[in-house]
């Protein structure tokens, strides 16, 4: 049928409309976001599937130096916990920000921009780790570039008050919150990384290999009532959470909420361990991220391609 | 981006932290014309097309946290926002905008063309405004923004083979009219 007549109505919007509006629009957006916040998303989403939102708010006591810290975060396994996107919304709709809640006590030290350097024996030297290279790579690969990006770290203190009045939106009432840690101390260490991306006419895939992330927590915590209350946090009923709190070692294992509308996670074997893969659940080729520890290192093998693909290349690296 | 960062990016549909940096900008730009022209459509008024779109993507982007990428494409969550603007505007001002303007901006330099243009704007703008409700909108997402059926279904909830019969039908009787008032005219 003949519709062009109907189209003929359609212009642009007048170029001053358009700028005017943008102007107003982009005002708040490019307010310069809390450098703290900006630098420490990875470490506070770190902290998010370590030991639960919670833990971030509940660690101990203010004397924060070393001889005072029994307790130590460290990766060594990731394990995955599927989150219903419900759930999720809620979070975001209640504005369930860890930033905002964490950052006012932070002390942090940025990193700079990632360096780009020549061969990864600059790079071993600069991170100060064995560097590996996989010998496997997708077949259209004709660009590999090296990074290092530096160590960083913060320092911040607990807020059971905040957290108390987040649980409460999300109408958690029945967890007992450790209150006689608020204003206690947690220390973030992120070592330095080495990045490698390889990029093909089709394929892109980043290797990140560092030591493991560290995070100081002072004596006395419990890890395991932390952990089941960011579980709570992320849906979990009170039963269920109190049982998943139980399996996991909460000193050593990197959780990660997966929505179970967009992602697909299982265990699979890598490099004699046992590594975590995350898929999304669209895409040709699929976005994957394969992480697993080894060595006392972290690995995370990420991008478009295929798992098969990045479980080869993960057992090629040398 | 940090290290550990690239690794949040790539989990990023994965994480509740993730409400995730898209390039607004962009996507403004893609979007502007398309809800600009919905409303030109739908109220047969640019002025207040103009203020529409601007509320629209007032409220889009005051509500940006809540968007999810991982649930929608932008375009269907801005175009939701779109019309509940479109729905509230009607609530208030209870009567169709008068169809004023609606080929305000000239687009060429010959006199007699752009009168006709005009003319047939403002016949166009007048078939669309006697239309009900729900046609209206329909052919207002189809034309003015230039959605697809499939992605109509996704922002209106009605099926896509119910929104081609009612466009099939809707265009039809407009094709009708139209040519009949240009024979009677001519």
């Amino acid at each position: 049928m003949d519709d062009k007549f109907l189209t003929q109505l359609r212009e642009d919007p007048r170029p001053d409309f358009s700028q005017e509006l943008w102007e107003r629009l982009a005002v708040p957006a490019q307010t310069k976001p809390n450098p703290t916040l900006r630098y420490w998303k990875p470490a506070l989403a770190a902290m998010l599937v370590v030991t639960g939102t919670v833990a971030l708010f509940s660690f101990p006591s203010v004397q924060a130096m070393a001889q005072d810290f029994l307790d130590l975060f460290r990766v060594k396994k990731f394990a995955a916990i599927s989150v219903s996107p419900e759930r999720l919304a809620e979070l975001r709709d209640k504005k369930f920000n860890l930033h905002d809640l964490l950052a006012t006590e932070a002390d942090v030290k940025r990193p700079a921009e990632p360096v780009k350097v020549d061969n990864t024996a600059i790079a071993q030297d600069l991170a100060r780790i064995p560097v590996l290279k996989p010998t496997q790579l997708p077949l259209d690969v004709t660009d590999t570039q090296i990074l290092v990006q530096e160590g960083h770290s913060a320092r911040f203190k607990a807020d059971t008050e905040k957290l108390q009045a987040a649980l409460e939106t999300l109408g958690i009432t029945d967890v007992s919150i450790p209150h006689h840690l608020n204003g206690s101390q947690v220390s973030i260490n992120i070592p330095p990384a080495v990045v490698m991306n390889f990029k093909g006419e089709r394929s892109q895939v980043a290797l990140i290999q560092a030591r493991s992330p560290e995070i100081t927590l002072p004596p006395g915590v419990d890890l395991s009532q932390i952990g089941e209350i960011g579980l709570r946090i992320v849906g979990m009923s009170p039963e269920e959470s109190r049982q998943f709190a139980r399996k996991i070692d909460w000193n050593s294992t990197l959780l990660v909420p997966v929505p179970a509308d967009a992602g697909a996670f299982r265990e699979v074997q890598v490099r004699n361990t046992t590594g975590l893969l995350i898929s999304s659940k669209d895409g040709r080729p699929r976005h994957s991220v394969l992480l697993w520890s080894e060595n006392n290192l972290v690995y995370a093998l990420m991008g478009k391609a295929n798992n098969v693909d990045l479980i080869e290349m993960a057992n090629s690296l040398k | 981006m940090t290290a550990q960062a690239r690794v949040l990016n790539w989990i990023l549909p994965f994480s509740p932290l993730s409400a995730t940096e898209a390039d607004w900008e962009a996507l403004y730009q893609q979007e502007l014309p398309r809800i600009y022209n919905f409303f030109r459509y739908r109220v047969g008024n640019s002025a207040v097309a103009e203020d529409l779109t601007s509320l629209t993507f007032e409220k889009a982007w005051g509500a940006r946290h809540r968007y999810r990428r991982d649930l929608a494409a932008f375009s269907t969550w801005l175009f939701t926002i779109a019309r509940n603007v479109a729905t509230d505007h009607f609530r208030r001002s209870h009567h169709e905008v008068p169809l004023e303007e609606i080929s305000r901006h000239a687009g060429t330099h010959d006199p007699e063309a752009e009168v006709l243009r005009r003319a047939e704007n403002e016949r166009l703008a007048a078939l669309l405004a006697e239309l009900p409700e729900r046609e209206r909108d329909l052919l207002s997402l189809k034309y003015g923004a230039g959605l697809t059926n499939r992605a109509i279904a996704q922002v209106t909830g009605l099926s896509e083979s119910n929104i081609g019969t009612i466009l099939h039908r809707t265009i039809g009787k407009l094709r009708e009219q139209w040519t009949e008032e240009r024979s009677i005219e001519n």
